[in-house]
């Protein structure tokens, strides 16, 4: 017997039967994310684990990362996978833990406002669990019906509510983690969870991509429900004026709950899927929350400011149904059979720029994009180009993905940056932190997990399934020869006519 | 080549998961496979075969293994409800059981039985098919011009009797005028068509049900079954064409009774209910304010709403077939579903549909819960 298949059995001896599971149907349907990987990639990484774990608790974890560790099987933490950079992906196949299954609500602390939880709650479901005893989370991904706790978490956390309520970073109290070695620990204690005193562990944690352990239970802050909640919608002529408009809400001194903009290609997407769409250069929506008086002040303020710069306001059904589709933004990919979604934090100032450049970029590679996004902080904007693909010709969807990377590039040239590493875009982080800062996190990874069995070969370092790593040099020269092979295609169309045509992909 | 029906909206599809969290089936088992985004990530590798199957030596056909996947779900449609890229999931689970049985797969034995017995005797309970209305043990109530025909369905018909005899009583509170048709009524072929078994719908039930309601020439056909309902509203026009009737849930018949002032309830229902929208007459037929105006009608009746209620109200877990084929499974979810009620503080679950019914005090007993369901007829019975 090989020695992966002994370790499968004694896996298989430590967690309750009908909880693992080496069927290849349950192996094939874990074995990705949220982007659409071509079957080709298999070649270079072994993503079907060879079992898939549903544990309940941490102990049990801790059990099954202790058993991986003596058959030097690699371990993947899984969530909602419903990123796209690979991280809930195993790159050399081994012991895949559905973490979904620790779904369960242990409680709320409502003295602190703080509620725990199994990271493989749903966002939306937690919310929901909130409302029925008068509270809310403010902050969560725009994915909320499908993303876990956890998983988020394990992204950095930068969503909706974050400008008002700062990012899940400023929200986690606390984290359970199961250590590469198997061993439990808590991030901080109850009093010094808001203000640590010594490092910051639970900083450390949250955004490590599930790289440095794997998250068992969570402590958020929660708040009271608000007395009022009230999205606006405004429409401006052009993108420039949205751009304008971002720029001047965050130089003022009230601050909305949110802040989100799409631009007029998003409708267009939407129209030609025959939903009816407004035809508009880009909508900037804006939502209030808190005690009534306040929300009544802001939303006079934000009125006049947003008329003052062209903008109009549109009706509150509009604005209703705006926020309803918040979780809804890329209901356009039944226009084509593929997705791909960029995602990089640009500052304020820097956003019509770098749109407007990333418009040349598409149009050099014969695509469509609609850009959406929205303020993460005063400063800052997370910016979301999302084009079309075709998954079913693998080159041109192979090559599409180097889009993702060519427009980090043009944030990068910016002083902006990308969000996600993960497997496919671990070599970014370059991009983000100077040489001597990654050397340091490779250190800490290193030293907590000295034989990258959790997560390894992702974030901090690229790594195929032989264990070859991947230099950014030699995938900064794979990118480039997917873009040029990109370019020899003929201009993206679609199965479903997009009326007035895309004239090069303009906004 | 296998050719796999709606390809096209298996690639339309994100993978974000809102449907996986909305699933009963994922909620029982836990297992990916069992979602509806983890079902449409594994036929869509088998869309995407190519020569990397070779050389990766996969294997691109879907097995046993998939066709019992498709077979554990409830038809519930909640998925549907959510689906980011609104792909017709509902619609499509019923394809796709269907295009496997066309490969040669078997369908589960549960559901082969099913169809054995509405080929034989026009009924899923193997019961003689001259006894369907020997529920109705008064035949002088039927008119023999009536305003209305009642499709009282395979399970009023031989199981719960009484349900059929409740609204013959409600009729005639109201002074309607109606018919039935006796044993000339076949099975509706829900069952089959939730089960991927549609030609016996599409060559014989469909058309000789709706070739027996137009012979009678009335207007206006009720039923009182929202697996009924939504196969003769959804199913049988796209088989047999438009109809020339109007289709009532039962509910919707009532509504109007009462707005119309013929229908009064003379006496008090003191009790705290809720109201469990059956998944066939809710997301998948789009009745969801009937019912509730009707039980809001009721003297002394308290209506308290559980938090999943509506478009996203939970599945009571018998739906599709899964209760004839997993009846542990189905009844674990019922469960739960009572346990919605406890928390709101109802003292009674009111449905409109008998599998909802059974399969929720299955439910409520296993928990050891005090909460019944009934049927809003069983409650109407009582204050007219
Ligand atoms: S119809 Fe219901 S049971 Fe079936 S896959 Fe969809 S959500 Fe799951
Ligand atoms: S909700 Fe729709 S798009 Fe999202 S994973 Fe499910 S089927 Fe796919």
């Amino acid at each position: 017997m090989v020695q992966s298949e002994i370790a499968k059995r004694s896996l298989m001896s430590a967690v309750t039967p009908e909880r693992i599971s080496d069927e290849k149907i349950e192996r094939l349907v874990t074995s990705h994310d949220l982007a659409p990987m071509p079957k080709v990639a298999a070649l270079a990484l072994k993503m079907m684990p060879d079992v898939v774990i549903h544990p309940k608790e941490a102990e049990e974890v801790s059990e099954v990362v202790r058993i991986a560790n003596g058959w030097n099987m690699p371990v993947t933490p899984r969530g909602g996978a419903s990123w796209g950079f690979g991280g809930a992906v195993p790159n050399k196949g081994g012991a895949l833990l559905d973490m979904t299954s620790m779904d369960r609500i242990i409680g709320l602390d409502v003295e602190r406002g703080i509620v725990r939880v199994q990271p493989g709650v749903v966002w939306l479901r937690l919310d929901e669990w909130l409302n029925r005893r008068g509270y809310f989370v403010p902050y969560y991904p725009s994915s909320a019906p499908g993303a876990t706790i956890g998983g988020w978490i394990s992204t950095g956390g930068v969503g909706v509510g974050g400008y008002k309520y700062g990012a899940a970073r400023d929200n986690v109290r606390n984290l359970q983690i199961v250590l590469p070695s198997g061993q439990i620990i808590n991030t901080a204690h109850n009093l010094d969870s808001k203000h640590p005193s010594q490092f910051d562990l639970t900083s450390l944690f949250v955004g490590s991509e599930g790289s440095l352990g794997i998250v068992t239970s969570i402590d958020l802050q929660v708040y009271p429900k608000p007395d009022v909640f009230f999205p606006t919608t405004y429409s401006f002529p052009n993108m420039d004026h949205v751009y304008a408009a971002m720029s001047k809400i965050s130089e003022s001194r009230l601050r909305p709950y949110h802040v989100a903009f799409v631009d007029g290609n998003y409708f267009r997407f939407l129209r030609a899927m025959g939903r009816e769409a407004p035809e508009v250069g880009g909508i900037l929506n804006i939502i209030f929350e808190g005690p009534k008086e306040k929300v009544e002040e802001e939303l006079k303020f934000f009125d006049q400011l947003m008329t003052s710069i062209g903008g109009k306001r549109e009706s509150d059904e509009i604005a209703q149904h705006e926020w309803k589709e918040r979780s809804y933004e890329l209901r356009s990919k039944k226009l084509g059979t593929g997705a791909v979604i960029g995602e990089a934090l640009v500052s304020v100032d820097k956003a019509g720029i770098v749109a407007n450049e990333t418009i040349k970029l598409v149009r050099k590679m014969k695509m469509n994009v609609s850009v959406m996004g929205y303020l993460i902080d005063r400063n800052t904007v997370a910016f979301l180009p999302f084009y079309l693909t075709d998954e079913r010709r693998w080159i041109k969807a192979i090559s599409s993905l180097s889009f993702v990377k060519k427009f980090l590039d043009v944030a990068n040239k910016h002083g902006g940056r990308g969000v996600g590493l993960g497997l496919f875009m671990a070599n970014n982080i370059y991009k983000m932190r100077d040489r001597n800062t990654v050397e340091l996190l490779r250190y800490i990874k290193e030293s907590i997990d000295p034989e990258g069995r959790i997560n390894g070969g992702k974030t901090v370092m690229f790594q195929t399934r032989y264990g070859i790593r991947v230099g950014p040099r030699l995938f900064r020269f794979g990118m480039n020869a997917l873009a040029f092979i990109k370019r020899l295609y003929p201009r993206d169309k679609y199965d479903r006519p997009v009326p007035g045509g895309f004239p090069g992909g303009e906004h | 080549m296998i050719r796999i029906p709606e390809e096209r909206e298996l690639y339309a599809c994100l993978q974000c998961g809102y449907c996986r969290a909305v699933c009963p089936i994922y909620a029982e088992t836990g297992w990916e496979s069992n979602n509806p985004r983890g079902k449409l990530f594994a036929l869509k590798q088998l869309a995407n075969r190519g020569p990397m199957d070779v050389v990766l030596r996969r294997d691109p056909k879907p097995g046993d293994d998939y066709k019992v996947r498709l077979y554990q779900c409830t038809s519930c449609g909640a998925c549907d409800e959510v689906c980011h890229v609104n792909i017709k999931l509902a619609h499509l689970w019923e394809e796709l059981k269907e295009w496997m049985l066309s490969m040669g797969y078997e369908p589960l034995e549960a559901h082969r039985k099913i169809r054995e017995r509405v080929e034989k005797v026009r009924n899923p309970y193997d019961e003689p098919i001259d006894k369907r209305d020997a529920w109705l043990t008064d035949k002088s109530v039927l008119s023999p011009d009536p305003e209305v025909l009642f499709f009282a369905g395979c399970t009023a018909s031989y199981r719960v009797g009484f349900l059929g005899q409740a609204v013959v009583k409600i009729l005639k509170a109201a002074d309607v005028k109606f018919n039935i048709l006796g044993s000339d009524e076949w099975c509706c072929g829900s069952p089959l068509l939730r089960t991927g078994q549609t030609d016996v719908v599409r060559n014989e039930l469909a058309p000789h049900n709706s070739r027996e309601i137009e012979t009678r020439g009335v207007n206006a056909i009720i039923t009182a079954c929202a697996g009924c309902y939504n196969t003769i509203k959804n199913d049988y026009p796209k088989i047999v064409g438009k109809p020339t009737y109007n289709l009532y849930h039962l509910t919707e018949y009532l509504e109007k009774l009462i707005k119309e002032k013929r229908l009064v309830f003379t006496k008090e229902f003191k009790k705290k209910v809720t109201y469990h929208d059956p998944c066939h007459l809710g997301r998948h037929a789009r009745v969801f304010e009937a019912p509730r105006n009707v039980i809001k009608a009721i003297p002394g009746i308290e209506l308290v709403e559980m938090d999943y209620n509506k478009e996203m109200a939970h599945c009571c877990g018998a739906g599709g077939g899964y209760k004839s084929a997993f009846n542990y499974s189905a009844e674990s979810i019922a469960a739960k579903r009572v346990k919605e009620a406890e928390e709101v503080g109802a003292e009674l679950i009111i449905t409109s549909c008998p599998f909802c019914q059974v399969n929720l005090n299955a439910g409520a007993k296993n928990i050891g819960s005090k909460v019944k369901t009934i049927d809003i007829v069983q409650v109407l019975e009582q204050v007219i």
